[in-house]
């Protein structure tokens, strides 16, 4: 499965469009993990938890998009995005991640 | 090179060894020569004198500055470290012995500490003790709510009425409904996310398009706290995703179209003071497609 943000795959001829795919994940709010992280963001390093948190989001959201196009029967994704967006507020620190593009096979 | 690196090494050069230890000796007697004139003149704040802290300050600056003049490199501030001792013997045990345990000697104590070794001490009270404190009132608050859940509402039974919680839990019943079976991309309208449809022509260009879903959270009616209302959640955000681009492609039919280019989906909040509703916007350009 070729994952690409791009318009076209260059190269390469498609075949078929089958509309659009969606991944989402949440990252929820966890006191503990926001305020470890705020803290190390004060005495310096790396807010390596969330860089965790968020990668495993992206990933989750990713796989669940690409099952879909395989369900299509599509060979790659085109027009990729992938968009994160804090709930903020009342939600605390909750992120949503979303990805979708454009399900098509090539030859 | 620190001076533990020089020592460290196996061939030491006893006139660089010299010149350290020449410098910390130095540190260390201006060190005690402040903390000794901060006594005498009682430079002090509400009995509090300040030389606990100047005194580790000024050995430091003292040493790191000779050091940097002899050998072009500093030791470390070590007599900084020994001023510490220094201060902490003769302040709380030689000077005042009859000082004892109260608030004012631990806040002093503490004070001192963190002069001393300002990450360590930061970071215990930043983060455990803080952390500790959360965990323990966040363990009080589930305990308080579970009593206050199970208590009440017996007793509103009791005298009749019905018991309506300030805040409720995101459930199935009062937020998420069932997503709906039908295919997005099974609306007659195709979905694209690129600019340019390769392959395919474009017949005509319609216009842009929105299709958009407000999920309301008014009054902050839900908290997301457990696992499951976060999967909750994120079906609403689904669903709501669904039914922004049914309308899109609602309208896009509607004009004539049969595709939609460089379509996006954006998530935003709005009315954040009263609460965090969400806004699903779906949005394209229609066209038609060969």
């Amino acid at each position: 499965m070729i994952l690409s943000s791009t318009n076209t795959l260059e190269g390469k001829q498609i075949k078929q469009y089958y509309g659009i795919v969606t991944g989402e994940a949440l990252i929820g709010a966890n006191v503990y993990k926001d305020l470890f992280s705020g803290v190390r963001d004060v005495v310096g390093g790396r807010t390596s938890k969330y860089e965790e948190e968020i990668q495993k989001a992206r990933m989750i959201a990713l796989k669940s998009m690409e099952d879909k196009a395989l369900d299509f029967g599509a060979n790659a994704i085109i027009g990729l995005k992938i968009n994160y967006a804090n709930l903020g507020g009342t939600m605390g620190n909750t992120i949503l991640v979303t990805a979708y593009g454009t399900a098509i096979s090539y030859i | 090179m620190s001076l533990i690196d020089k020592l460290n090494k196996n061939n030491k050069d006893p006139e660089e060894i010299g010149k350290a230890v020449l410098s910390i000796v130095f540190g260390t007697f201006i060190g005690c020569l402040t903390y000794a004139l901060s006594f005498r003149f009682h430079i002090d704040i509400f009995g509090w004198n300040l030389a606990f802290v100047f005194a580790p300050l000024f050995a430091g600056y003292a040493e790191t500055y000779l050091s940097i003049k002899l050998m072009d490199e500093t030791t470390g501030a070590i007599s900084a470290y020994l001023l510490f001792f220094v201060t902490v013997i003769h302040g709380f045990i030689l000077a005042n012995p009859t000082l004892g345990v109260n608030g004012i000697t631990v806040g002093a104590i503490i004070v001192i500490l963190q002069a001393a070794f300002p990450t360590l001490i930061n970071y215990f009270f930043l983060v455990v003790v803080i952390g500790s404190v959360s965990y323990l009132f966040g363990f009080f608050k589930q305990w308080t709510d579970k009593l206050y859940y199970t208590i009440v509402p017996i007793f509103y039974k009791l005298i009749g009425r019905e018991f309506v919680p300030k805040r409720a839990a995101l459930t199935v019943d009062n937020f998420a409904t069932n997503l709906e079976e039908t295919d997005i991309n099974d609306l007659g309208v195709l979905f694209m996310t690129t600019t340019h449809p390769w392959q395919v022509n474009v017949k005509e260009y319609i216009g842009v398009f929105e299709g958009s879903v407000i999920i309301p959270n008014e009054n902050r009616f839900f908290e997301i706290k457990t696992k499951n209302e976060e999967n909750l959640l994120l079906i609403r955000f689904q669903e709501a995703k669904d039914q922004a681009l049914k309308q899109l492609a609602k309208e896009i039919k509607d004009h004539g179209g049969n595709g939609v280019l460089d379509l996006e989906i954006e998530y935003n909040i709005v009315g954040e003071l009263i609460g965090d509703s969400f806004h699903i916007v779906a949005k394209g350009t229609g066209v038609l497609l060969e």
